[in-house]
């Protein structure tokens, strides 16, 4: 488990991370959530014992980083896309932090399989693509078998099919009783991987908690139809204090009521629908939060 | 610390930089021994005496005399010298360049420990470099020697018994590297102020000698010349300068190289990754 408690970096006249406080539970991926520039990399620096705190602490399992006996073995740290020397080979750089590390050289082959980049080992990591560094750093941060996983834009550079494969990946470790933390400012792809979230901007927390408890505080589900009657969803939808927004073509994005309480409203109005799709809606509650970062913290419903 | 040291001694072989480094200076080595034995051949075959000096300047003098054979195996290491203070920086300052100090320090959060170890293996790596210079150096020397009629006996005995202080001088030129590269993290600024404080050293050397004669036998180069027991009269900086005794010469790069890594290592405690 991972714990902020009132964490603060300051830089000279600039206010990076402010009075932060949040958990991260083992068995769930975490996604710490925040526009550029909001001191996400900050704090997880700060967590991971880079950079020194201003004031208050930041403990993994119980303690400070830097008073952790092995911490590769507790912790796997992906803090940038470049931890491998560009001059070296994929696996001349495993060798080098399993050396480290103290982890057996078979788990450099293990897992540079695992992240799909046994065929390219032995080439220079210069020239692999920002998608090949991304899973290489994955691959360093869990030589060590760590049971925290700490990750800052994993998904960056990442084509479709590299973006599918992290967001099962760090599902899967979840499921492996490990604590995930990834930070992001891809909300479609973080409300498709994460359960709880942490969402700061210009240093601030303003809402952490389970993903769906925060999207249904601000606004619910986005639900899209395709339907011949868009005017009376419309009218329906309104009528019953959601919004609803015509799309042309037959189609009418619903929001700011529960899923559940929409399907009822379209079956008791008896509207013909051709096509329904749901997703939750992270990115309206993302930008509502964000909006004005100093007054909200209303959303602190971090789950025990 | 076993991981550690391990760790750094693989960072050291994984890198081009470092076999080119040492390839350029065992090369450099090679050549420098062939032009002085080449110089001392024609200037004996042009009827010099063998025992007689010759022009002026580095190692142009007294060929053949008891002096010379160690002025050209100082000359023969001191530009390799100069790559093992690169290697030292690079040791340290790729860490920066290439974002892997965070790994680095992620995996073990007491960063003294981390600069002990790099500490640890450059040793390890300057006795390598230092043994492979020498040792080319000495089979270049003799055959050649043997070649152009001049003594490869005593070119062979003075490489054995220079080959200890030799040898520590690669070492203490890479820890000065390691320290100038723990105090100053961007790499070209610190291969630009090492490489520059060593090859501008004859004309700061000169420099002082005319305004604070009893800076010079402590600055790096005069030091390692003391420590590499070069005759003065045999070298062109020291020919004007006093030397310390060869032990006050290890002292004084021993100090240098202390000085920089504590330096270094507070300014590494102190600073945000």
């Amino acid at each position: 488990m991972i714990e902020v408690s009132g964490l603060t970096k300051r830089y000279r006249n600039v206010l990076a991370v402010n009075n932060l406080t949040f958990r991260v539970m083992p068995g769930r991926v975490t996604g710490f959530l925040g526009s550029n520039g909001a001191g996400k990399t900050t704090t997880l620096k700060m967590i991971a014992g880079l950079v020194q705190p201003t004031s208050g602490t930041a403990t993994v399992n119980g303690a400070n980083y830097r008073d952790i006996t092995d911490p590769a073995k507790h912790i796997g740290v992906v803090l940038e896309s470049t931890v491998a020397h560009p001059a070296r080979s994929a696996k001349a750089n495993m060798l080098i932090g399993a050396a480290s590390i103290g982890a057996p050289y078979e788990r450099v082959s293990e897992l540079l399989q695992l992240v799909g980049l046994n065929e390219h080992a032995e080439k220079r990591v210069g020239a692999y693509s920002l998608g090949m560094r991304q899973r290489l750093s994955l691959a360093m941060a869990l030589l060590g078998d760590p049971s925290v996983l700490i990750l800052d834009e994993p998904g960056n550079g990442l084509d479709p099919q590299g973006i599918a494969w992290l967001r099962n990946f760090l599902k899967w470790l979840s499921t492996q009783g490990k604590t995930v933390l990834v930070s992001s400012h891809q909300l479609s792809e973080m409300s498709q991987m994460a359960d709880d979230v942490v969402i700061i901007a210009s240093g601030h927390e303003v809402a952490s908690g389970p993903l769906d408890q925060i999207i249904q505080g601000i606004g619910g589900v986005e639900i899209k139809f395709r339907t011949p009657e868009p005017e009376r969803m419309i009218q329906v939808i309104q009528a019953a204090g959601g919004r609803a927004h015509f799309k042309g073509a037959g189609l009418v994005d619903v929001s700011g009521l529960p899923l559940e309480q929409v399907g009822a409203l379209v079956a008791q109005s008896q509207i013909i629908i051709y096509e329904m799709t749901t997703s939750r809606g992270l990115e309206e509650a993302f930008l509502q939060l964000t909006a004005n970062p100093q007054s909200s913290t209303a959303w602190n419903a971090i789950s025990e | 610390m076993i991981r550690l040291i391990h760790s750094e001694l693989l960072k050291y072989r994984t890198l081009r930089s470092t076999w080119v480094l040492m390839g350029s200076g065992a090369a450099l080595a090679f050549l420098i021994v062939i032009l002085f034995l080449h110089i001392a051949h024609t200037s004996i075959v042009n009827g010099a005496s063998a025992y007689g000096s010759a022009g002026s300047g580095i190692g142009s003098t007294d060929y053949g005399s008891s002096g010379w054979y160690p002025s050209v195996l100082y000359q023969s290491y001191n530009y390799p010298q100069v790559f093992a203070v690169v290697l030292g920086i690079i040791c340290v300052t790729s860490e920066y360049r290439y974002s892997t100090a965070s790994f680095t320090y992620l995996v073990e959060p007491q960063r003294v420990r981390v600069l002990g170890a790099k500490l640890v293996a450059s040793v390890v790596w300057g006795i390598l470099y230092g043994v492979l210079v020498a040792f080319l150096s000495a089979a270049v020397g003799v055959l050649f020697s043997a070649v152009w009629n001049l003594d490869p006996g005593t070119f062979l005995r003075n490489s054995l018994i220079y080959l200890p202080v030799d040898l520590a001088g690669f070492v203490l030129f890479m820890l000065i590297g390691v320290g100038i590269g723990t105090l100053i993290h961007n790499q070209v600024i610190a291969i630009i102020s090492g490489v520059g404080l060593l090859t501008i050293g004859p004309a700061l050397i000169i420099l002082l000698y005319a305004i604070a004669p009893y800076v010079v036998p402590y600055l790096p180069q005069t030091a390692l010349m003391a420590l590499e027991r070069v005759p003065a009269h045999a070298s062109g900086i020291g020919s004007r300068a006093s030397l310390l005794p060869w032990w006050g010469g290890g002292m004084v790069l021993i100090g240098y190289a202390a000085l920089l890594s504590v330096m270094g290592a507070t300014t590494v405690l102190k600073s945000d990754i």
